[in-house]
C-alpha cells in the first residue's frame, strides 16, 4: 500500500448514539470493589454476597437518581453502606457501635505521639513481609467505622469528602476514624508480626512508646 | 454538604501535623510543598511519612485479590433487567424512565 494515511481504526460507529449512558455496564464495572468492600463491612462472603446484591436492586431501581457523570463508584458504597447499617448490622448481632464520635484532640496527640518516637525501620520491614491474610485479620479486629474508613482511603482511593458523604459525617470525623484507624491498624500489625516471628520483642518493644494500656500490662508478665 | 473543608493554609502551622492528610492528597500544593521540605530535614518526620506511606500501601495490597463471584455477577446483570421492569409496572404514580440499557 502507498497511502500515507493511517487505517480509519477510530471511525467504529457508536452502537447507541442516543444512549450514551449505559447505567448497567457502568454499575458492574464497579461489582468487584463493591465486593471487596462488602467483604470487609461484614467480615462474611455469605453476607457480602447478600449485601451486595441488595445494594445492586436499590441502585437499580434508584438508577434514576443518579447523575451521570458523578462518581458512581462513591454513589454505590453510600448505598451499600446505609444498606450494612440498617439491615446486616443488626443480623449479626455485633453490639452496636456508635459511628457518631466527634474529633476530639487527637490532632494536638499526633504531634506529641509522633516527635517521641524514634526510626523504626525494623518494624516497618517486618510489616511489608506480612501475609495478606494477616493484615486483612487486623482490619476485621478495627471497629468498623475505623476499619471503613481506612478501606475507603486506602484500597478505594477517596477523597476525604467522598469518604464523608458516604458514610454521612463531616469531614472532621472522616480525619479522625483515619488517624485512628491507622493507629490501631498499626498496633494490631506489630502484635500479629511479633505473634508470627517477623519482629522480635526487642524491635517490637520501641513500638510501645505510644501504645498506652493494652499491650504493656499483659506483655510484661 | 459538610460544614469543614480541607484544612486552610495557615503560615504558622505546625509541619509536622497532618502529614497524614498530606499522603492521603488533602492539603493545598503550597502547604504540601512546605511540609516536605520540612520532613527532607526532620528524621522523625520523614519516618513517621514514611511509615504511613507504607501503612497505606500494604492496606491496598492486601485487599486488592478478591473478585466477585461470577454466580454473584449473573444474578445482579439479571436482576438488573428485572429490577427495570417491576419498577415501571409497580410504580404507577411517576412514569420512571430508566437509563438502564437492553442489550438484546
Amino acid at each position: 500500500m502507498s497511502s500515507s494515511d493511517p487505517a480509519p481504526l477510530a471511525v467504529t460507529p457508536d452502537p447507541a448514539p442516543e444512549n450514551a449512558f449505559d447505567f448497567e455496564t457502568e454499575a458492574l464495572s464497579h461489582l468487584d470493589a463493591l465486593y471487596g468492600g462488602a467483604l470487609r463491612m461484614t467480615r462474611n462472603p455469605q453476607d457480602a454476597e447478600d449485601l451486595v446484591q441488595e445494594t445492586f436492586m436499590k441502585a437499580f431501581r434508584a438508577a434514576d437518581r443518579f447523575t451521570p457523570g458523578t462518581n458512581m463508584r462513591a454513589w454505590l458504597y453510600r448505598i451499600m453502606t446505609n444498606t450494612y447499617i440498617s439491615t446486616y448490622r443488626q443480623k449479626q448481632r455485633r453490639p452496636k457501635e456508635s459511628w457518631s464520635d466527634s474529633v476530639e484532640d487527637w490532632q494536638l496527640a499526633e504531634v506529641e505521639s509522633h516527635t517521641s518516637r524514634g526510626l523504626r525501620s525494623a518494624e516497618t520491614e517486618a510489616l511489608e513481609s506480612l501475609p495478606d491474610s494477616a493484615v486483612k485479620d487486623a482490619l476485621a479486629e478495627l471497629r468498623e467505622d475505623y476499619r471503613m474508613a481506612v478501606y475507603l482511603a486506602d484500597v478505594e482511593g477517596f477523597a476525604y469528602k467522598e469518604i464523608a458523604e458516604i458514610m454521612d459525617t463531616p469531614i472532621g470525623t472522616v480525619m479522625s476514624r483515619l488517624h485512628r484507624g491507622r493507629r490501631q491498624l498499626r498496633d494490631l500489625l506489630s502484635d500479629h508480626a511479633r505473634s508470627l516471628g517477623y519482629l522480635r520483642r526487642a524491635e517490637a518493644g520501641t513500638t510501645d512508646q505510644h501504645t498506652t494500656d493494652h499491650e504493656a500490662g499483659e506483655e510484661e508478665r | 454538604m459538610s460544614t469543614r473543608n480541607t484544612p486552610e493554609v495557615d503560615p504558622r502551622r505546625d509541619l509536622r501535623y497532618g502529614l497524614e492528610e498530606a499522603l492521603d492528597g488533602e492539603v493545598p500544593q503550597e502547604l504540601a510543598e512546605r511540609m516536605s521540605a520540612h520532613t527532607a530535614d526532620c528524621p522523625e518526620c520523614a519516618d513517621e511519612v514514611e511509615r504511613l506511606r507504607r501503612l497505606k500501601e500494604l492496606v491496598r495490597r492486601s485487599c486488592c485479590d478478591t473478585p466477585a463471584p461470577s454466580e454473584l455477577r449473573d444474578r445482579i446483570a439479571l436482576q438488573c433487567r428485572t429490577v427495570t421492569v417491576t419498577s415501571t409496572d409497580a410504580d404507577g404514580t411517576t412514569v420512571r424512565v430508566t437509563r438502564t440499557s437492553w442489550s438484546s
